[in-house]
């Protein structure tokens, strides 16, 4: 027993900012004061709140300290710990100046429902007694003793679940689907490869509550009739790897994976299978492709996995953050689950939030709240006071949402009626400073680079899609290149494979929807409204506002900055001129001026 | 594994988990006072004793230290503050039983 819990996360993000060190910091100083026996440091999931890190949390009191250093250690084991009374000076204050003690106070967290992420900050992803104790595996028990698959599926299809990793097809219906298949052999595979751009949710989940995912992929295979399962994962997440590892090693070790589990007959095995990061592998035929040790290509559909997937058996596959909403539905009921959210999209979504937003994370929020919300109140605006233009949603599928939309409820059917997706959750912010060519760019650049070639829309549609915009960007465009680029689109949509050539045109027909103008300032004024396209950038200074200080000609890389013959009246010193022949528009003089003076457009 | 020894396992980690929640307006908080003693060794026996004690009563509630308040027990429970000058465990237990109702 300990009167105190110090946690702090070991996510990636947090990790990436060296909270071992905190870890190993705080077990030290607990030992030298003879303290260890009392309080105990326990390393977690993510609590969300990356753009804060590293996040400690203290209990009983949930006091939340962010951005910890090494050197805060000794004065919160002091004040804290010792004194009983948090270190004022390292909590959290909101944009208003307010001090907030607890992580659950906070703006950030006040709108967000924790459902797939309940364990993610709350346990040791490392200790599988942890889970246990908060009620894992107790689902499992109770389909298994409890259920019959049939009412498994009637649970799951009641509920609502719809898959989070893309389409957000009906999890309760594919799981029907593939009971219904005959075989002997079935398979269960889970969609860890997370391959969107920006997108971090199934990481979390896997490095913050590996277990959750074992737990249900136990329960859909009882439900199909399977007893392999493979989880395919991305080798790039080495933390949830290890993680995910470590809990399959434990649950065979505890006996709740393997054989006649619970004593109940059953059996259930879970095998990783790393995939080497390609974006067409997270499509589900390329991804079962793959797990066969073949080239990750996609194969036509149907036949769909239900009937002939993994090694040609029926196989079910669902995204992780899918699954870890499955044990809770089992254990709670379907009504619970489908009293949160919107009509058609029940429970919650997980987004990773980032790009020009405030509060950079993983914020899990009902289906139905608005994206005003995500963006303004939890995420916390858009940093600098600069203005907001656009969300993109659903990644390199998904598209732009305009100011317009703030108010829309976030579901799967109001963000394809406004043109872009769900996807898995990626939530990339844009301010005023974005080119939203540019955005559509990189998107078609990613899926260009991304293409596994096999058909031909995709492999050549796009690349001749990706030159028509690289000419919008360069300023050699014409209208009609808008009209060929928009016919483009939806021959590769309508003829593509897969999901990757059949969505690849999204951010391109988004923008071109919502942002037609800055596509024809950039064709016709032969300007980046934003000043993004280096093609159509140019720098000048303005001779009235430069002192004459020299500091940009010493900076600039390609010795196109001199002195003019021009002293601007009160000046000492004669004013600096760009030679625009040879600036190569790297910013350099516009980062240095201190006065202004360097101007861009 | 049998069920048993699952429930068994959840049943021992749970009182872990109950001085390691998130507190809401349900929660029920025994907060030792440690503003004139400070934390003495005395006050640390007796809080871990708590803590055991109230982990097996109670879903919802926490025991802390809380150096704002003299010494004693107080008790934050639905909206409500009562004072209890305890300063030992047998004491302490009465005054948690109160609030099992
Ligand atoms: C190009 C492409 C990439 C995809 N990447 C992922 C991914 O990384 N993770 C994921 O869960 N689904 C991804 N999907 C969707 C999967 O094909 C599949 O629909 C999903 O994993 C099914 O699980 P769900 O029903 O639980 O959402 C991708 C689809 C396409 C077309």
């Amino acid at each position: 027993m300990y009167r105190s819990h110090i946690l702090v996360c070991g996510g990636t993000g947090c990790t990436s900012n060296k909270s071992f060190k905190i870890v190993e910091a705080l077990n030290k100083e607990l030992a030298e004061r003879n303290l260890s026996e009392e309080v105990k440091v326990i390393t977690t999931g993510c609590f969300g709140l990356c753009a804060k890190g590293p996040i400690m949390i203290v209990y009983p009191e949930g006091t939340f300290y962010h951005s910890i250093k090494v050197e805060n250690v000794p004065e919160i084991i002091e004040e804290h710990i010792i004194g009983g009374k948090p270190v004022e000076r390292l909590l959290h204050r909101e944009n208003d100046g307010k001090v907030v003690n607890s992580l659950h106070e906070t703006e950030f967290m006040k709108k967000q429902v924790r459902l797939a992420l309940r364990n993610c900050g709350v346990i040791d992803p490392e200790n599988i007694q942890e889970y246990i104790g908060r009620d894992g595996y107790q689902a499992l028990a109770k389909v298994l003793t409890q259920m019959t698959p049939q009412d498994v599926i009637d649970v799951i299809l009641a509920s609502g679940l719809r898959g989070r990793g893309g389409a957000g097809f009906p999890t309760g219906l594919k799981w029907k689907f593939a009971k219904a298949s005959q075989g002997p052999v079935k398979y269960v595979c889970c969609n860890a490869d997370e391959g969107d751009p920006g997108a971090f949710m199934d990481r979390s989940v896997l490095e913050g509550d590996p277990h959750v995912v074992i737990e249900a992929m136990a329960i859909a295979a009882y439900a199909i009739g399977s007893n392999q399962g493979y989880v395919y994962v991305r080798a790039e997440y080495p933390i949830a790897v290890k993680r995910l590892q470590l809990a399959i090693d434990q649950a065979k070790e505890y006996g709740i994976l393997g054989k006649n589990i619970f004593g109940t007959g059953f059996d259930f095995d879970l095998e990783i299978r790393l995939g080497a990061g390609a974006f067409v592998c997270g499509e589900e035929t390329a991804l079962m492709t793959s797990i066969e040790g073949k080239r990750g290509e996609p194969r036509p559909r149907p036949p769909f996995p239900a009937i002939k997937g993994l090694f040609g058996k029926p196989t079910i596959l669902n995204n992780v953050e899918t699954y870890a909403n499955v044990p809770q539905i089992i254990l709670k009921g379907a009504e619970w689950f489908s009293s949160i959210g919107t009509e058609k999209s029940k429970g919650t979504k997980v987004f990773a939030l980032g790009g020009k937003i405030v509060n950079t994370g993983l914020v899990e929020v009902p289906m139905g709240t608005t994206l005003r919300e995500v963006v303004f109140e939890i995420g916390g605006g858009i940093p600098n006071g600069k203005k907001f233009k656009a969300a993109q949603t659903g990644g390199p599928s998904g598209g732009c949402i305009p100011t317009e939309h703030l108010d829309v409820p976030i579901d799967y059917d109001n963000l394809i009626a406004i043109g872009s997706m769900m996807g898995s959750g990626g939530l990339i912010v844009m301010d005023e400073d974005n080119c939203m060519v540019d955005i559509a760019k990189f998107f078609l650049e990613f899926t260009v680079d991304e293409s596994c070639g096999k058909c031909t829309p995709c492999r050549i549609g796009n690349k001749r899609l990706l030159e028509l915009l690289t000419k919008v960007t360069d300023g050699t465009a014409t209208l009609e290149d808008l009209d060929k680029m928009e016919q483009l689109c939806y021959y590769i949509k309508a003829n593509s494979l897969c999901g990757l050539g059949q969505t690849a045109p999204n951010p391109v027909l988004s923008t071109l929807r919502y942002f037609r103008d800055e596509y024809v300032a950039h064709v016709v004024d032969k300007r980046c409204p934003a000043g993004v396209c280096k093609k159509l950038l140019k720098y000048s200074i303005d001779k009235d506002k430069c002192i004459g200080c020299g500091m940009c000609a010493k900076k600039c890389p390609a010795d196109a900055i001199s002195r003019t013959d021009y002293t601007a009246e009160g000046h000492k010193l004669a004013s600096m001129a760009i030679d625009t022949n040879k600036c190569v528009k790297c910013g350099a003089c516009m980062s240095t001026c201190k006065f202004g003076a360097v101007k861009k457009g | 594994m049998q069920i048993e020894q699952l429930n068994n396992i959840k049943n021992e980690m749970h009182k872990q988990f109950v001085n390691r929640l998130q507190e809401n307006e349900s929660t029920i908080k025994f907060c030792l006072g440690v503003k004139s003693s400070g934390i003495t060794a005395d006050k640390k026996a007796l809080i871990l004793s708590m803590i055991e004690y109230v982990s097996e009563r109670f879903d919802n509630a926490l025991v802390m230290f809380d150096s704002d308040l003299d010494d004693g027990l107080t008790v934050f429970c639905g909206g409500k503050t009562e004072y209890y000058g305890v300063n030992d465990f047998n004491a302490a237990k009465t005054v948690v039983d109160k609030y099992l109702a």
